[in-house]
């Protein structure tokens, strides 16, 4: 049997007791990801030879967001690139698909897919996030 | 039908033919990989524009110059190029843009989606590889 684990809050005194099995699993692509969106924030101000912008925090939060929000436990984490405009790119290339998601410091994401199948589509996912999550999820369900 | 002068002290700068060779400098940054293919790519990330809704910069290749003098203090970029007719197949403008450093800089204008981004890329072709990058494919 699993060792119990304590957790609380000095300020209250209340402790609560898990075992390590009773803890949410965390997704095998979240660390990759965290850690390639945290080395852009790295990059110097025209990091592309040109006038590329710093990478905005805000665009690394929002990918973040969007993330937690379409990508199921199983999915295959995305590849991570830089905006000259301070945004960032995630993109994945594998298993008879290729998807791109930008986003732009101001909140903005676009999206374009295509696979083997022929499907080919480019939308704007700003406001809804549902065509994302349908996409991930049939990608996770392709391994 | 007579055309106006020109005011005095302006300069025409000769419009760019379809054919017409850009060059643009690629950071490792923009490199990915691409298990589809199993090998690395050029990600459409290094076609778009830059920040403060200036256009995205290219080099107009003029015949006899040599594409690594781009490179002169940007060691470790490549350089890659396409043509005016793959700028406007993607919806884009290649204006003539002269800077102090840069005679030959110009802009490309136009929105760069991810699609339009794709196909400025899927339009190129290398012109100076860095060995380390043998394997990393236009697609």
């Amino acid at each position: 049997m699993a060792e119990p684990v304590s957790t609380g809050s000095e300020d209250t005194g209340t402790v609560v007791k898990l075992s390590r099995a009773d803890r949410p699993t965390t997704p095998a692509w979240l660390r990759p990801t965290v850690r390639d969106l945290k080395a852009l924030l790295a990059l110097p101000k025209g990091w592309n030879s040109y006038q590329a912008a710093a990478i905005d925090p805000g665009a690394i939060l929002a990918g973040l967001d969007l993330l937690a929000e379409t990508m199921p436990p199983n999915a295959p984490a995305p590849s991570v690139l830089p905006m000259s405009r301070g945004g960032v790119q995630l993109e994945w290339h594998e298993r008879g698909v290729d998807l791109e998601v930008s986003i732009d410091p101001d909140g903005h994401i676009m999206a374009a897919y295509e696979d083997e199948q022929g499907a080919e589509w480019e939308d704007d996912l700003t406001e809804h996030h549902a065509r994302l999550a349908e996409v991930l999820s049939d990608l996770a369900s392709r391994a | 039908m007579r055309q106006p002068p020109e005011p005095a002290g302006s300069t025409t700068l000769p419009p760019l033919s379809p054919d017409t060779v850009l060059w643009r400098r690629i950071p490792a940054f923009h490199i990915g990989f691409d298990k589809n293919r199993g090998c690395r790519v050029v990600s459409s990330a290094a076609f778009d524009d830059d920040p403060d809704g200036q256009p995205m910069s290219v080099i107009v290749a003029r015949p006899g110059r040599e594409p690594r003098e781009v490179l002169r203090g940007h060691e470790g970029f490549g350089v890659v190029a396409f043509s005016v007719q793959v700028a406007e197949a993607a919806d884009q403008v290649v204006v003539r843009s002269p800077t102090a450093d840069e005679p030959d800089h110009a802009h490309v204008i136009g929105p760069k989606t991810p699609s339009r981004r794709k196909r400025l890329r899927d339009g190129a072709r290398w012109v100076v590889r860095p060995p380390e990058w043998a394997d990393v494919q236009l697609p």
